[in-house]
């Protein structure tokens, strides 16, 4: 015990955290939350047995006597706040501290102000005549988001706050915000903050953009957003990136759908909701057996759960398909036929467990920022880290080890990894006997696979190869994580096996710290999976073919289903343009811009007869719908997100949709009602009874069990607390399968330069959000990355426009000129219309799931005429 | 840009050739190459076993890799870490990415003229980071500077300084070591200083001339007045140079016994038991160790450690090799200030024989690192974190270094001095290290107003008078005594009627290194003030409030009671001693000369 102004308590680590768990406050003003301590501002200091030391910093010792406000104390408090003012004029919580202790600032000298300030950010403004040098904004940048922007420059009184370029914007900042979210001064502020009204509310939510699912703390006044913080929650302890930090603005954008609309004469009218709800279910019904439905991985697991009992049962249709399909369907495909179970397999939280990274096919700084801060911060705590990716990524930077693949060539990689672990022995081979099949033929196969001989292939040196192999094989914690440089292949799902081979030969799976998780990328792709927004797939992972399950949703649905499987996603394209399905509903999806070969897709979506889109704005694909329905984004409803790690969440609303827009849900409880489906909910939350009822994955979901940090499914029972790690006993297949995949090259490699292509750290998919905010004044525009030998072979000058040409249309970008990309290789985003990306990429589809290729295009660049 | 984009270039990428190939390659200069693989800092990784899933020693792995929660997610309960973690951890990591580590030190790279782009290129850091670096360092860079150190201040420095402003732009050095022969200056690595018996307007007339201004070459006075001596046994007339002779040692168990035997206590001013420090190191859990002499001899008026350094280098290096043995340790440091750039090459010369014999080598191996000024740096854990690469701030303790010192690891730091004496102990277990228990003898460094200024060694409990009327011949002719600052401008003021005080660690506390200034009657109450609050302001490294902002207020403190109020304030609130012992004289100066402080 120890003695906190003659109370006895537990001693907890620090005196600091000791006093706070007693109740005594203390003025800690570099004291941050998730921040180490550093001892720099000496306003915590107490009495220990009489001698003063700084709460923050020292260990709280049984036995010790302690004194937090004596009058020697007290009088040195007032004294150090009169020697800050003289230096600085802190707003915030430290200056109202100071003046609580009556310091006015007249006792000591004051020289001149550093008169620095800076508001070249978007989105931070610097004021460091405020700045009491605490260091929270330094220690947040460099101990939660692993970054180096900050310095201390100059020494003693010239010591100020610094940053590794002027103006702030050129700094290499990344914009997370947290700097600004920890600063007690003011000194780095939001800049919608100095604008922000005093009386907001706040509300607990979930992030909308990547599948991280960072909880926030949305305020807001007046029907507006007026800011985002990070929740202290499992997922993002607080932290958040440059999109859900600071990326709202589209909520109240002038753009915004507010009314539906019905196309009249070739024009896109505005219309009532009663006569759109009554078009859509007519013209639905009328084309019943030739209607599908395409779901959104942006909108809620109740929405998603609505949209396919609609299309099923509603319509009698399986034609029902989200964009899991273009991002992480292989993933499931590959991890099911794996595993039996198709989402990864264990947590975020795993990432400090782990002692070793193996980060496959994904940008996850910039895609999945806050796992990526995870990452960076795992590495620089001593994990090691393996990336594999054909760019030169900001984790690859930091790697350990880089195996830098030829776009295309994953599966002659992963067997080549494979092979080395088997042949230098660094398997496990009782969690082969015991839990996998197919080792004999297996062996057999990939002993062929030599790294040496497949190093032509990728262009990975074979010893690179074995000495990643080496790291992974020996840690004794290997956690692996995979995106879409993984999936959207040729070969995507077989990728996805072999990842899973590789786990399941060094035993890295069921256990904290390993395991194979794909990064799930739209904020509810897991979700509108796991509601069963796929052709063969109903909630909950039922197959089609299993009777009795089949049974529990005629039961509960009141009709029947058909038996046979429906079509996915470019199925469906091409049944549109083959006249087989001639009405398609589109839930809150661009695939006009997103989906590859875009002019393959317009000649689809036109030569349909009746387009249905349900959206915040005039997308590409909106502009060619027949009736387009004004939905709400993710904080103008409620609801719930699942997360890559399995991890279901609420989704609240914080203000009210614009105008005439409706909540999504509530607008497909109309239609269903409209059809002659009414629906009993009056609210998302009492949908799961009926999800619990049929999916027996989901069947202890509900809302009031979500309050805090969620629950990662399967929840099989109202009692069971969720599921962290999967795969700790057996597979629910039974054993892990093994698989033997040969590599067939895609038919797009070959060209003279492979175009890859991706996203940026500022902006989120097809941009409608992020363009319109001010992210766009960090990023404007696609920008064409391209190696300085390719750009110099076609005259490419930096910054040059150029057009990017391949079998199946052209684009057109700005070209930069970087080592991030090797020769041969160029890589493009695709937020921005404009650009076109996906005019470029092609019809090669995953040969399991149908997921298109988007990684690997042959193309050619020449400046633009 | 991400700044690492910029620090860890991809292989292949523009920056490969000078991650690979150092500094050096890139600088064209290969002055300072060694001809072994350079090793800064040759950062010893734990067995490729301890990582191994079950393999032994992987606790000791797990401990060195820090695997609890990582920070940004820290806990309620964290303990606290040293400043710049994260900066470390990234270097650290920047390091072992590098296809061959590069040569030498960041400091080094900045001493060298490197811009700070190519530096952070090079060394895998932030743009940021190493603005932040270079800001930090006072003596970086070409260019006179004149000698402020407070035998130099009160002893001519003023008319030099203005001398040597004619001929251009002059800087600031706050002691180069020479308060013996006041003043000095130095000019890049040359140090000039006034050679003895030659009057101040006479040398400073032949520097105006543009004559010879009189190099320092003139070898450091020393004499002991114990006998034997223990410091200076190599050094004062008579002793033969002893050289390669003091790495003769016995094994740690013996080493370990005769220094418990001895009782000796750190030198270098904090006089913590150095067996129990080696001890301390010894047990704490961890894969790989340093022993880090200190030889950044900060505190204006000591020498002793550069006397050591240029003429008996051996005897410090075979004292870390005797630490070397009972920690367990396969790597030292020898961190030297930059202000002592004879001492640098004679440590350096040192290392190579030492090497060359084989008494340093694989088994243990010394890498001499160049300071490159900031007093501040004295202090262990600032040391440590310029030993790193980083700005040398202090950091709170604990964790002290022996437990998470150099690089995270168990770390000794032991001052040169302390050094020195350990092989001579080491050797003889059965003697007795000093006059009285538990105290041993200590080097004196005498300055200012004395006639025989010198290095004097004497039992510690030695009456300072003694020091000074037979150690250091008395007074000047026709000088009378006014005070004596004693260990530096964190140490002692002594009034003349107060040179009684035996000098102990215990008997006057604050004795620090023990160098000692004697300032006559000329010198006016004030002016010290002034001095020692000049020296306050101009290295107080920034890092805690208290000190950063009230050592540059302490000269505008009108009267007794506000400044009495802000000395409590930078001693109770500081982090470190730097901020904690500022006051320590300046209360002398209050008690002993009232409001002369003032006038």
């Amino acid at each position: 015990m120890i003695r906190i102004n003659g109370r006895e308590v537990e001693p907890r680590g620090t005196l600091l955290a000791t006093c706070r768990a007693a109740g005594v406050e203390l003025p800690a003003f570099c004291d941050g939350p998730g921040l180490m301590p550093a001892g720099h501002c000496r306003a915590c200091l107490v009495e220990v047995d009489g001698r003063p030391q700084a709460a923050c910093v020292t260990p709280a010792r049984a036995g010790a006597d302690v004194r937090t406000h004596t009058a020697r104390l007290q009088a040195y408090r007032r004294d150090l706040g009169e020697l800050m003012r003289a230096e600085s004029r802190p707003g915030g919580a430290v200056g109202r501290t100071l003046a609580e202790w009556g310091v006015d600032g007249t006792r000591y000298r004051r020289p001149a102000e550093r008169g620095a300030r800076d508001a070249s950010h978007p989105y931070l403004r610097l004021d460091l005549d405020a700045c009491i040098l605490c260091r929270r904004c330094l220690r947040a940048c460099e101990e939660i988001q692993g970054q180096f922007v900050y310095a201390i420059e100059g020494r003693g009184a010239a010591a100020r706050l610094a940053w590794g370029g002027a103006p702030f914007a050129e700094s290499g900042c990344v914009s997370c915000g947290a700097c600004a979210a920890t600063c007690p001064t003011g000194a780095i502020s939001d800049a919608d903050r100095e604008a922000a009204p005093v009386m907001t509310r706040v509300e607990r939510t979930t992030c909308g953009y990547c599948g991280v699912g960072c909880q926030l703390d949305v305020h807001a006044a007046g029907g507006r957003i007026v800011r985002i913080e990070g929740a202290a929650a499992a997922v993002n302890h607080g932290h958040l990136c440059v999109k859900g930090r600071y990326a709202h603005a589209h909520t109240r954008h002038p753009e915004r759908l507010t009314t539906p609309l019905i196309r009249r004469g070739g024009e896109l009218v505005v219309a009532s909701w009663e006569e759109a709800i009554a078009t859509v279910a007519r013209e639905l019904e009328a084309r019943r057996g030739r209607v599908a439905g395409l779901s959104s991985s942006r909108c809620t697991n109740e929405e998603n759960y609505l949209f396919q009992k609609w299309l099923r049962a509603g319509l009698g249709t399986h034609d029902v398909d989200c964009c899991a399909r273009v991002c992480h369907a292989p993933s499931a495909a590959g991890m099911r036929a794996a595993f039996g179970t198709g989402a990864a397999t264990n947590s975020l939280a795993d990432i400090e467990r782990a002692d070793l990274l193996l980060v496959v096919g994904a940008n996850v700084t910039e895609a999945h920022p806050v796992t990526g801060a995870r990452v960076r911060r795992a590495a620089l705590a001593g994990a090691r880290l393996v990336v594999v990716d054909p760019r030169v990524t900001e984790l690859a930077a930091l790697a350990d080890i880089h195996l830098q693949t030829r776009p295309g060539t994953n599966v002659p990689l992963f067997n080549a990894l494979a092979c080395a672990l088997v042949d230098e022995g660094r398997i496990d081979r009782d969690f082969i006997a015991a839990r996998t099949e197919g080792w004999d033929e297996y062996e057999q196969f990939i002993r062929g696979e030599t790294p040496e001989r497949l190093a032509a292939v990728t262009g990975v040196p074979a010893d690179r190869v074995r000495a990643a192999a080496r790291l992974y094989g020996d840690a004794a914690r290997p956690m692996m994580m995979h995106g879409l440089g993984v999936t959207e292949h040729l070969q995507g799902s077989e990728a996805v096996m072999l990842l899973c081979n590789l786990a399941m030969l060094t035993g890295a799976l069921g256990r904290p710290g390993t395991g194979v998780n794909p990064l799930r990328g739209q904020n509810n792709v897991q979700g509108a999976a796991d509601m069963g927004c796929q052709p063969d797939l109903l909630t909950g992972y039922v197959a089609l073919d299993d009777a009795a399950g089949r049974a529990r949703f005629e039961a509960a649905w009141g009709r029947p289903l058909p038996e046979a499987p429906g079509r996915i996603l470019p199925e469906m394209i091409e049944a549109a343009r083959a006249g087989e399905i001639r009405a398609l509903f589109i839930f809150g999806e661009d695939v006009l811009q997103t989906d590859p070969d875009s002019r393959h897709v317009r000649a689809s979506l036109e030569a349909l007869e009746f387009l249905v889109v349900q959206e915040l704005f005039m997308t590409e694909t909106a502009s060619l719908a027949h009736v387009v329905l004004p939905g709400a984004s993710a904080l103008e409803k409620d609801g719930t997100f699942t997360n890559g790690e399995r991890r279901i969440q609420r989704v609240r609303r914080v203000v009210a949709p614009p105008g005439g827009a409706r909540a999504d849900w509530e607008i497909l409880c109309a239609l269903m009602a409209a059809g002659g489906l009414p629906q009993p909910f009056r609210h998302p939350g009492e949908a799961w009874e009926e999800i619990g009822r049929v999916a027996p994955l989901f069947a202890g979901v509900r809302y009031e069990r979500l309050e805090g940090d969620g629950l990662q499914w399967p929840v099989p029972a109202l009692d069971h607390p969720g599921t962290a790690i999967l795969h700790t006993e057996g597979f629910p297949r039974g054993r892990g399968r093994l698989a033997r995949v040969a590599y067939t090259p895609s038919p797009e490699l070959g060209g003279a330069l492979t175009l890859t292509t991706g996203r940026v750290l500022e902006h989120y998919n097809a941009g409608t959000m992020t363009r319109r905010s001010d992210n766009r004044r960090l990023v404007d525009a696609d920008a064409l990355e391209i190696h300085p030998d390719d750009a110099a072979a076609r005259g490419i000058a930096a910054g040059a426009m150029v057009a990017i040409a391949s079998a199946h249309g052209e684009a057109r970008a700005r070209a930069r000129i970087t080592t991030r990309v090797p020769a041969g290789v160029v890589f493009l985003s695709f937020h921005f219309p404009e650009t076109g990306a996906n005019q470029l990429t092609g019809q090669v589809r995953d040969r399991i799931s149908g997921c298109p290729e988007y990684k690997v295009t042959a193309v050619e660049v020449r400046p633009a005429p | 840009m991400h700044p690492l984009e910029h620090a860890v270039g991809p292989p292949g990428g523009e920056l490969e050739g000078m991650a690979a190939g150092g500094l050096h390659d890139i600088l064209g200069d290969d002055s300072n190459r060694s001809t072994r693989p350079p090793s800064y800092p040759d950062r010893a990784r734990p067995a490729a076993a301890a990582r191994r899933r079950g393999g032994a020693g992987a606790a000791a792995a797990e401990n060195r890799r820090g695997n609890r929660y990582p920070p940004g997610m820290a806990d309620e309960d964290a303990a606290p870490v040293p400043t710049g973690a994260a900066h470390l951890r990234l270097l650290e990591r920047a390091r072992r990415l590098a296809v061959e580590p590069a040569a030498g030190h960041p400091l080094a790279d900045l001493a060298a003229g490197a811009s700070d782009a190519v530096v952070a290129a090079a060394r895998g850091l932030p743009l940021a980071t190493v603005r932040g670096l270079r800001s930090f360092y006072d003596q970086l860079g070409d260019g006179r500077r004149a000698c402020d150190g407070t035998a130099c201040r009160f002893g001519g420095g003023e008319a030099l300084a203005r001398r040597l402003a004619r001929g251009g732009a002059v800087g600031t050095v706050r002691c180069l070591g020479h308060c013996y022969a006041a003043p000095s200056f130095r000019d890049g690595d040359r140090v000039f200083a006034r050679p003895a018996g030659q009057p101040l307007e006479a040398w400073l007339a032949e520097l105006d001339e543009g004559g010879a201004p009189g190099e320092a070459a003139a070898p450091i006075p020393r004499r002991a007045l114990i006998e034997p001596a223990v410091v200076l046994r190599n050094l004062v007339p008579g002793a033969a140079p002893a050289g390669l002779a003091e790495y003769e040692l016995p094994g740690p168990e013996r080493i370990l016994a005769a220094l418990e035997a001895s009782r000796l206590r750190g030198r270098g001013g904090a006089a913590y038991p150095t067996a129990a420090k080696w001890r301390a190191a010894r047990d704490a859990a961890g894969a790989v160790r340093w022993v880090v002499a200190n030889g950044d001899e900060g505190d204006p008026g000591s020498y002793t450690d550069r006397l050591l350094l240029e003429e008996d280098p051996h005897a410090v290096l075979a004292g870390m090799r005797a630490c070397a043995l009972v920690i367990g340790a396969r790597h030292g440091v020898l961190y030297i200030r930059g202000e002592y750039p004879r001492a640098l090459a004679c440590a350096r010369a040192a290392v190579e024989a030492a090497r060359v014999a084989g008494h340093l080598g694989a088994a243990f191996d010394v890498e001499v690192v160049a300071g490159a000024g900031s007093y501040v740096c004295g202090e262990e854990t600032a040391l440590l974190r310029s030993i790193e690469g980083l700005r040398g701030e202090p950091s709170p303790k604990p964790p002290y270094p022996a437990e998470r010192g150099l690089f995270g690891c168990p770390t000794v730091v032991q001052n040169v001095e302390t050094l020195a004496v350990v092989p001579w102990i080491a050797r003889g277990a059965d003697r007795p290290a000093g006059a009285a228990p538990g105290s041993g003898t200590k080097a004196v460094s005498v300055s200012g107003g004395v006639a025989r200024p010198g290095v004097v060694e004497v039992a510690l409990g030695t009456p300072l008078a003694r020091v000074l009327e037979q150690g250091a011949g008395g007074p000047r002719p026709g000088r009378g005594w006014k005070m004596a600052l004693v260990g530096g401008p964190l140490g002692r003021v002594l009034p003349a009627d107060r040179f009684d005080t035996p000098l102990g660690y215990d008997t006057l506390p604050g004795l620090g290194h023990a160098g000692v200034v004697v300032l006559d009657r000329s010198v006016a109450v004030r002016a010290l003030a002034e001095h020692l609050f000049e020296f306050a302001r101009a290295e107080s490294c920034g890092s805690c409030a208290p000190c950063r902002i009230g050592t540059a207020r302490l000269r505008d403190m009108p009267d007794r009671p506000r400044l009495e109020r802000l000395l409590d304030t930078l001693e109770i609130g500081s982090l470190c001693g730097f901020g904690q012992g500022v006051p320590r004289p300046i209360r002398d100066l209050l008690e002993h000369f009232g409001d002369e402080v003032f006038a």
